[in-house]
Formats: C-alpha cells, structure tokens, sequence
C-alpha cells in the first residue's frame, strides 16, 4: 500500500506533491529565519514553478509567512533579538507608506507600463542593495577588529552629525540606538512604498534599511524585521482572502510546517554566524534572485503571454 | 406498371438511405459520469465506450466549458527587455481541451480537410474571439496554445483508443482519457466524432460533472462564501502553528 502524497488544492485549483511543498517551505524558512527576511521573493517564484497561479502562490505564501515568522519571531525574541519598539514604529511607517504605494501603482497603470517599472524598480534595488552590502561585508571581514573600530568610529561621527539635527530622538535600548522617531517612521513609510509598488513584504529591503540607516546590530534586525513581516503579512492574508479569495489555505499550511521548522533550524544557525558572515550570505541571496529576475527580463520569454495578477 | 416500378424505386431508395443512415450512427457510454475531487484527487482517467461506423475512426474530445480569459502579452522594452505589455482577452475558449484518436491527428488531417482541422487544437481558432488594445496580435493564439498546452490542460494524444470487432456495419470503441490534476470543478463535454474521408459523419455526446467533495468542498465554501471569516481563520490558524512549532523547538533547546 502506498502513502498518498499529493493533495488538492481547492482554491489553486491542482493537486501538489506534499513533499515537495514541505521541502520547500523548509529551505525557504530556513533563510527566513538566518536573515530574518519572509522569503515570499523566493517562495512565490518557486511556487508558481510547480502550477501554483500566481496569484494564489502570492496570497498562500503571505499565509505561511504569518506563521513562519511567529515561530522565527518567538525563537528571536528568546535569544533576545527583537526590539518591538523599533518594530512597531517601523509597522506603522510601513502601513502608511504600503497605502501611498497602493496608490502609486494604480497611476503608474493608469498611465501604462507600470509592469516595466515594478520589474525595474526591483532590479535596481536588489542590484544596489545587494551590491552595497555585499562589498561592505567583504570589507569588514577582510579589515582586522582594531581597523573595523577605527572605521565604525569614523562612520558613525559622520552619521550621527545629520540624524542628531532632527527632532524626537528617542532610545531604543534592545538595539543599543538612539535615533529621531521622525527617521524611523520615514524609513518606514520608504520601505511600505517600495514593497507596495513591488509586491513583496519588504524584509529585504527593511533589513538593509535597519543595518545601514538605524546602525542596529544584525541579530536584533533580523529578529525586528521578522516582527514587522508578520504584522504585514497578517494584513495581507485576511485582505486577499476577503477581496481577492486567492488565499490556499492548504497549500499554505503545508508550506508553514516546512517553513517553521526551517525557520527555528534558521534562528539557531543564525546566532552561529557573525553579523558580516550574515550580511554577506543575505548579499549574495539578494544578487542571485537579482541576476534571475534581470535574466528573466533579458532572454526571450518561453511563451508570449501571461495571466494578470501574481508579481 | 410504370407506376409499380417507380413505386418499388422509391422503395429501394428508402430502404438504401435508412441502412446508410442506420451505419452511420455514433453512440457512447462514459465512466464516471461524475468525477469527484477529494483531499486526495490526483487526476484520473476517464473512460468512454461505444460504437461508430466500421469505416470511420473516433475522436474523442473532453471539454470545458467556454470561458473568458484575461491576459497580458509579452513584448520588448526598448528592445531589451521582455515585459508584460498590452493587455488581451479571449473570448469562448474552453477551460480544458483533451483531443484523443486512434491513430495520428496529423495523419488524419492529411487524408481529409476541414472538419479533422475543426476538432484539432489549432480549429478552436475559429470558435475564439481575440480583443486586445494594442496591435501585434497575430500570433496570440498560438502562445494562447502553447501556455495551455503547458499547463497540461489542452492536449492532443494519439493511441489512447482502441477498437473491437465490426458487424453490421458498426465497432465498437474503447477510449481512456486522462484527466489532468490541474481541473476546477463544473460541467464538462465529452464528445465523440466518427470522421470518415476527413468529415465527420456521425456524433455522440455525453455530459460529465465535476464537483469537490469533502474537505475541499468544505473549505471552498468558506473561502468563496464566507470569505473574511475564511482569512481571519487562516491568519489565526497560522499564527497558532507557528507558536505551536516555535514552542516544540523551544522545549527541545532546552536540553
């Protein structure tokens, strides 16, 4: 007698091999939980490789991100990782700012090829964010610990002139920062434009935002960032089933069994690496889904047509 | 006289029309007649069993229903980069098309014409209507077809039917269709047309209901009936699995 593996999917209207969804949901996890991103720039790709459409894979995987970044929030804030003031405020800047980007894409599709610039706009930031953290990374771990102080002195002089000039500064003692609230909650809004325009959840980008703008210690970003996702992706799962009914919530499951345990062997393999050793494994992450999403735009496309919806 | 030959002419005639007209008759037969999707359902196949012409051959088609897409087409950026341009829609296309024979399509269209073309993939051109708002659409169709046939729902095969022995006329048929797992509940067709000489000389259809049953039926009613109840749900359920995980790891790290 044979186990059965594969199950119907009701709302993605086909039937997956469970092994593989878990399979998947445990590498994607996995990274979630080193780098404290949600993954759905990696996960929903994937999904829609194995005949997920794509509005379905986006909405399922921002399902699973819920849970995956409980379990990864709770196994940070354990290791004392999460700076929940820093994370609300940045919640709030990234709500805002998700609104404003919501509006921004209807204009920009109203005057046409909005596709163009969504597919540019992430090119771009994945290329410079990946790029800026990858050679900044490389430099730190070559440089000796004496060098690296000298430097973070250097840095954090020059940085600290501008952001002491603003108003509400306010202590954040779980990141070891003092910054203006105004700062946060702009950076905030900038990130909730920029995942709203490309359809993500941010991670990616609000972890870089938080290392080089808020100058906070990796782990406690990596812990903060899975924070802020989880809220995100608690907003985005009950209006894409509510609006849209394109939430699976099977396919979801699977794929969260997958990703939590990931995402807990993550937190743990995490705190194993250093902050640039992290960095710089995010970095060349970032470049590698930026190299495919660029060659993806460059070589002809298999078949000239695509359904609407989906990233 | 003259008027008993006429009498036994048209006679003759009748008698020659109703035979041919008897030969030429298709019936069919499908199991099941209604294929439920489960938690479990991994397609399946579909059997279709009958009778044709001894001369003719069978096609057998499985249809869904017509439907509307809506779509956007690929085009070159600056002729560089490959994006999703003009938006499109097609109109009266079937959701799934399963075009089965006992011998090679490509053999069959060889010998006849129009007709063996109409049942292909390639005749539901005529049947579909292209609206698009911007030009350049020539070859839509055709990529239409080629994102189908990907997804495994349009599908020519050949070898998937075989016949049994012949007398007055007729052979009997036996057809095995698979069905793909990627299939959405509602009312599907599935046709037979014996072709003779590259036209179709005889039809049979059978209608074949899709619907989900159990677990999937339950959580599609909620998701499509009851649907801000559904997310806050599936937020709340996710939320639980991911603590409950999380506290799994947290009692094993504590060892």
């Amino acid at each position: 007698m044979s186990i059965p593996l594969h199950l119907y999917l009701p709302i993605a209207g086909n039937s997956v091999n469970m092994l593989v969804i878990l399979g998947l949901g445990g590498v994607v996890g996995l990274l979630s939980g080193i780098f404290g991103v949600g993954g759905g720039f990696l996960m929903t790709p994937l999904l829609i490789m194995f005949g997920i459409p794509p509005t379905v894979a986006a909405a399922s995987d921002s399902n699973q991100i819920v849970g995956a970044s409980t379990s990864g929030t709770l196994a940070h804030f354990r290791l004392g990782n999460v700076d929940f003031k820093m994370g609300l405020l940045l919640l709030v800047g990234g709500v805002a700012g998700g609104t404003v980007g919501v509006q921004i894409i209807k204009v920009l599709r109203q005057l046409g090829n909005a596709d163009f610039l969504i597919n540019v706009t992430y090119v771009l930031m994945l290329g410079i964010i990946g790029s800026y953290m990858f050679a900044e990374s490389l430099q730190s771990m070559r440089q000796s610990p004496k060098k690296i102080h000298a430097v973070g002195i250097k840095k954090e002089s020059l940085y600290g002139r501008t952001v002491k000039t603003l108003p509400w500064q306010m202590e954040f003692r779980r990141s070891g920062v003092r910054v203006s609230v105004l700062m946060v909650l702009i950076l905030g809004i900038l990130v909730g434009v920029l995942s709203a325009i490309m359809g993500v959840g941010g991670g990616f980008i609000m972890v870089p935002v938080m290392v080089y703008m808020l100058r906070m210690p990796m782990h406690v970003v990596v812990g903060t960032s899975l924070f802020q996702i989880l809220f995100t992706c608690i907003n985005v799962t009950i209006m894409q089933a509510w609006t849209n009914h394109t939430v699976d919530f099977i396919l979801a499951l699977v794929l969260l069994i997958g990703s939590s345990i990931g995402a807990q062997l993550g937190a743990k393999l995490g705190k194993k690496l250093r902050g640039d050793q992290l960095k710089i494994l995010l970095a060349s992450l970032v470049l590698v889904v930026m190299v495919k999403m660029l060659y993806e735009l460059l070589a002809r496309p298999e078949v000239l047509l695509a359904y609407v919806g989906g990233h | 006289m003259k008027t008993g030959y006429f009498l036994l002419f048209v006679a003759f005639c009748l008698f020659t029309v109703s035979s041919a007209a008897a030969q030429d008759v298709a019936r069919m037969t499908v199991e099941p007649q209604a294929i439920n999707i489960g938690a479990l359902y991994n397609g399946t196949t579909l059997t279709a069993n009958g009778s044709l012409p001894a001369d003719s051959e069978a096609i057998v088609r499985f249809m869904g229903t017509a439907c509307e897409l809506h779509m956007k087409v690929r085009g070159k950026v600056g002729g560089i980069m490959w994006m999703n341009l003009d938006s499109i829609t097609f109109k009266g296309v079937p959701s799934v098309c399963l075009v089965s024979s006992a011998v090679d399509l490509n053999r069959l269209e060889a010998n006849g014409g129009a007709s063996i073309r109409v049942l292909r993939l390639s005749g539901l051109k005529g049947s579909v209507m292209i609206e698009g708002n911007g030009g350049g659409h020539e070859n839509a169709f055709e990529e239409f077809l080629k994102l189908k046939q990907k997804e495994g729902l349009y599908r020519e095969m050949f070898g998937n039917i075989s016949y049994g022995s012949a007398s007055e006329g007729q052979k009997t048929f036996r057809a095995e269709v698979p069905i793909p797992s990627r299939l959405s509940p509602g009312a599907y067709m599935v046709e037979l047309d014996a072709v003779r000489n590259g036209e179709v000389i005889a039809r049979a259809e059978q209608p074949v209901t899709v619907s989900l049953v159990g677990f999937p039926a339950l959580l599609a009613g909620l998701a499509f009936g009851h649907s801000a109840l559904y997310g806050i749900l599936a937020t709340i359920i996710a939320l639980l699995a991911g603590l409950g995980i999380g506290l799994v790891f947290q009692g094993r790290g504590g060892h």
